[in-house]
């Protein structure tokens, strides 16, 4: 049995090609250039060039503004339009191969899927039994399904390469404004040289005190709940999941023009037998066509998603399993 | 090719690059793409929530009940930013759907597919590049 696009690949696959010659230059936000202003205004916390970092007047890179983009590759989808109102939306159809031929995975940038923690026996037997039961990638059992809050580090790249979130900062504080499935919530990192409150009652996001190393903003984080994942779901590190309250997590976040780079190192002495050291996210600063969305979420989900089964094994995310092959 | 209706493939063209709402769970997980269910009635409601829009449409079943349909779609930031829009959707026009049935055997809903309306005019929604 083998995976194959049974929906008119190849008409969207050509008509891709058109769309490629004939892309509107304002949604070529990949490699962002110099845009000080569009259509929506100047751009919030923008480069002026692409490649000068800007800086706030206490001479701190300035991390304002709105970031959502991906370095390497992403999703391309493509979206045709016809007088009468007809719509044709085809999720990641730009990555569709031109040939017709079974897609290869998306260009999506470094490998995540096996970026993850060692645990300790007891733990990772329990990961294990965890993603036995996935279907793909997906579980009722992962906590995203739930709505809640995706804590620290998951949120910060929604489980894969990259999030999408506002900045909002001060010298004071630096908050997380995020565009997150899990609905609006927020983190706030605090700057302003407090230290970790004695009486800290354990959370979604814990707690966040934040210095400056050189241009590299460096939090530590404390105070984390056990009711998250550390990554999870699709394009995520496929066995880091579960973590104690015991989570200890230093972040630093470094600006080089338009794309910050995340990194993290996650310990647990509960279930790790070392610290966690993430690969590199690395996220691009949106333009100021686009901004941060309003988000709701509701639990649908989790009811419905289902186990592998020998019947129905997983055989890829989106194809239709080809049964002439039978 | 699946789809009638007078469609204009190429009229006008947009790919989005790099999208940031991701689908965050395997499509299969939930969804037969093999077994297609197609619904007849009246589109009542869209709701705009994360992480997928839910369509609902109210068709008469074989005894003559009206039964409410629900379909899965994208998240609603990755169909914004990509020019698809809640206003697409007419409330309380007659339409026809197409979806991928629910694996687990719940009645009434699938992932949609496709809308048609009465007019001709039909919004397509596939998932691809995977």
């Amino acid at each position: 049995m083998r995976c194959h696009g049974k929906y008119g690949l190849a008409a969207v696959a050509g008509a891709a090609l058109v769309f490629l010659v004939s892309m509107p230059a304002a949604s070529q936000n990949v490699a962002p250039a110099a845009k000080p202003a569009d259509a929506k205004g100047v751009c919030d916390g923008c480069s002026v060039d692409g490649k000068t970092t800007p800086r706030l007047p206490d001479g701190h890179p300035d991390l304002n503004g709105f970031w959502n983009g991906q370095v390497n590759g992403g999703i391309h989808s493509l979206t045709s339009k016809a007088p009468d109102g007809s719509i044709l939306f085809d999720f990641g159809g730009g990555n569709a191969p031109a040939d017709g031929q079974p897609r290869a995975a998306a260009p999506r940038g470094p490998s995540i899927a096996d970026d993850n923690p060692t645990y300790k026996p007891e733990y990772d037997a329990k990961v294990k039994a965890i993603v036995a039961k996935q279907y793909g990638d997906s579980t009722p059992d992962d906590p995203q399904y739930d709505c809640k809050p995706l804590g620290v580090p998951r949120a910060m790249f929604r489980g894969g390469l990259y999030g999408a979130f506002q900045i909002v900062q001060t010298p004071q504080v630096v908050a997380f404004l995020f565009e997150s499935s899990q609905g609006m919530n927020f983190r706030i990192v605090y700057t302003d040289g407090r230290q970790h409150p004695a009486d800290l009652d354990t959370s979604y996001y814990g707690d966040s005190i934040g210095h400056w190393e050189g241009d590299t903003l460096v939090v530590d984080v404390v105070g984390l709940n056990d009711e998250t994942w550390l990554g999870g779901g699709q394009q995520a590190p496929k066995y880091a999941l579960i973590h104690s309250d015991k989570e200890h997590v230093i972040e630093r976040y470094t600006r080089d023009g338009d794309v910050l780079t995340y990194e993290a190192t996650v310990d647990d002495p509960v279930m790790f037998t070392k610290p966690w050291v993430l690969m590199p996210r690395h996220i691009v600063h949106a333009p100021a066509s686009d901004q941060l969305l309003e988000q709701f979420c509701e639990p649908h989900d989790k009811s419905h998603i289902v186990a592998p089964t020998a019947a129905d094994p997983y055989l890829c995310n989106y194809c239709v399993p080809d049964k002439s092959k039978k | 090719m699946r789809y009638k209706g007078g469609f204009l493939l190429v009229v006008f063209g947009m790919l989005t690059a790099a999208i940031p709402a991701l689908a965050h769970h395997s499509i299969t997980a939930e969804f037969d793409p093999s077994k297609e269910i197609t619904v007849t009635g009246v589109l009542t409601r869209v709701d705009w929530t994360n992480p997928h829009i839910y369509w609902y449409v109210d068709a008469k079943g074989d005894n003559g009940e009206v039964e409410t349909w629900s379909f899965e779609g994208n998240p609603p930031s990755t169909l914004h930013r990509a020019g698809v829009k809640k206003e697409d959707w007419k409330i309380g026009e007659m339409v026809t759907v197409t979806a991928a049935a629910a694996k687990d055997g719940t009645k009434h809903f699938g992932f949609g597919k496709m809308i048609k309306y009465s007019d001709g005019h039909v919004l397509v929604f596939r998932v691809g590049g995977e």
